[in-house]
């Protein structure tokens, strides 16, 4: 397991330019639907730094999970280029890992099978996958839990697994599609610190996706917004607000207000 | 997998013994009342002591006395074969299917025109390839248990949700643990519902193999107990291969439930 870009720091400026991890280049992909075509994406062009944690804003249909689907691997590039660590993406792999929309979870095993899955096949003993599965289970505050089942444990219960069992495999990079939309206000800002707070343990590299510019502003280092019909990008927007964020604080509000505006402007 | 805790409505534990109860109380006050002659239907009487003397033997040692357990074993082991082989042939193919859709073309309509054919009609023509024993029944019961096995079974696999099958693919699962670790157990409901099925079948082509003149066997028993004109063991051989069917049904169930976490914790 080895973790090329575990060096940089989350969060932090990045005062020298690192070479980016994902580089995406005048991608264009298109969906054949009854015999005609969708363009779905056209020309994006994007670069993400080394533990940059970057949000995708867009409204729905826009093409962010087709985007990030091709990102992870699950589709092909129909022109352009795609490129992790500076390689051309094949297909999909343990260096980037998804936390899906819906429930994704193997509904056959319990909370703590399903977060040691990918440990399966990698050499380790029954003892080292255990301790590592309850480390990760305690991090994302599931212990007393790992025996129930997906059916068992609520929403937000579920996309904590989701988290952890990705974590454990110990990602480059973190793919996320709107994770938390299914939940209750509540618990996604408690998900949104938790994740925060993950990121700035293991400074992974994450793209997240949202419609939601709440917690795009939460989040986010850089802000790609998008437009639909086909899906390009609009602008990228600096997120500049100190961390830890205060959404109740006047500059939180003055950024939401400013991303708003530029996703109703044309 | 929600709908698999079923909502809990207290029902009678008797229930589903009234109906079989009624059935029995009806045919003994028929046979007390001598509304059937005993040739056409016996009294339930009669009809448990041939079933003990069948089962166990007795003092008068008929020609059917004490045959039980041969019969079962024989019946037994061509149900075990013949189920076995359908299982061993329709789970592969039915991943394959369900999972690529050149396999699923290819099958397709071999598979649903030999499957419009009644299992019957294969029985002349399984007598002449194989002869009367053992190489028939369980020919007949591989065929027809074969069917509903593969039909689930690519069905189950055709649905499991591709969101799964992505999750496993980006944790580095390749495509011989996918088969087992995410393909078999999602697809589990509908492969344990072509399994039973296909078992429940296996013992109708059972009876049907042994009715051909096979000496032992529990198709063998009842086709011979006719010619004879014995009504009560016919009877005593449709009870015990419900029975036995019954039984078998519920420890397939049970060995794929111990066997399987998926099998347990989805059905
Ligand atoms: N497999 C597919 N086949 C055809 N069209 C698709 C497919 N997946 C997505 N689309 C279309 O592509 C567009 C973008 O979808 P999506 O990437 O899911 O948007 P978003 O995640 O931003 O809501 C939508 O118009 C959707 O209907
Ligand atoms: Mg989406």
């Amino acid at each position: 397991m080895t973790k090329p870009f575990k060096v940089f720091s989350a969060g932090k400026p990045r005062a020298v330019q690192q070479s980016s991890i994902l580089e995406i280049k005048d991608l264009g992909l298109h969906f054949q639907v009854n015999g005609s075509v969708l363009p779905v994406l056209e020309k994006i062009r994007l670069a993400v730094q080394p533990g940059e944690m970057m949000c995708v804003l867009g409204p729905s249909g826009c093409g962010k999970t087709t985007l990030l689907n091709v990102l992870a691997g699950f589709l092909k590039p129909g022109t352009g280029q795609v490129l992790a660590h500076g390689r051309s993406i094949s297909g999909p792999g343990p260096d980037r890992c998804v936390v899906f929309q819906e429930d994704a979870l193997f509904p056959w095993l319990t909370v703590a099978e399903n977060i040691g899955f990918g440990l399966k096949g990698k050499g380790l003993s029954r003892r080292q996958r255990r301790e590592m599965v309850d480390r990760y289970l305690d991090m994302v505050g599931l212990l007393p839990f790992g025996g129930y089942l997906p059916s068992e444990i609520s929403g937000g219960m579920k996309q904590r697994v989701s988290l952890a069992r990705v974590l454990i495999l110990e990602p480059a990079i973190l793919l996320m599609d709107e994770p938390f939309v299914a939940l209750d206000s509540q618990t996604r800002q408690e998900m949104q610190q938790l994740l925060l707070s993950l990121w700035k343990r293991f400074s992974h590299t994450v793209v997240f996706v949202t419609h939601d510019v709440r917690e795009a502003v939460t989040l986010a280092d850089r802000v790609v917004m998008m437009d639909k019909n086909p899906g390009r990008v609009k602008k990228v927007v600096e997120i500049e607000l100190q961390r830890p964020r205060d959404p109740g604080g006047n500059l939180f509000h003055r950024q939401c207000a400013q991303l708003d505006d530029l996703l109703q402007s044309r | 997998m929600n709908n698999a805790r079923k909502t809990h409505i207290r029902i009678n534990p008797m229930l589903p013994w009234i109906l079989p109860a009624g059935l029995i109380l009806a045919w003994t006050a028929a046979a007390e009342l001598r509304l059937v002659p005993s040739y056409v239907l016996p009294h339930p009487r009669e009809i448990i002591h041939t079933g003990y003397v069948y089962i166990f033997g007795g003092p008068d040692t008929g020609m059917y006395a004490g045959r039980f357990v041969a019969d079962a074993k024989a019946s037994l082991i061509r149900v075990c074969a013949g189920f076995a082989v359908a299982a061993a042939a329709g789970i592969p193919l039915g991943v394959m299917s369900g999972r690529l859709p050149v396999v699923e073309r290819l099958l397709s309509t071999s598979v649903n025109g030999i499957r419009a054919v009644p299992g019957i009609s294969w029985l002349p023509l399984a007598l002449i390839w194989f002869g009367i024993g053992m190489k028939t029944t369980v020919f007949l019961v591989a065929l027809a248990a074969f069917f509903p096995v593969y039909i689930n079974c690519a069905s189950g696999v055709r649905h499991v949700s591709p969101v799964l099958l992505r999750a496993g693919a980006m944790m580095g699962v390749r495509r011989v643990r996918g088969t087992f670790a995410i393909l078999l157990p999602g697809a589990m409901p509908s492969l344990i519902s072509g399994l039973r099925l296909g078992l429940g079948i296996s013992w109708a082509y059972l009876v049907l193999g042994e009715l051909t003149g096979v000496q032992n066997g529990l198709g063998a028993v009842i086709m011979d107990a006719r010619m004879v004109g014995r009504t009560d063991v016919i009877i005593v051989g449709i009870v015990i291969i419900a029975f036995i069917g019954r039984i078998s049904d519920q420890m397939l169930t049970g060995c794929l439930r111990l066997c399987f976490k998926s099998a347990r914790r989805s059905a």
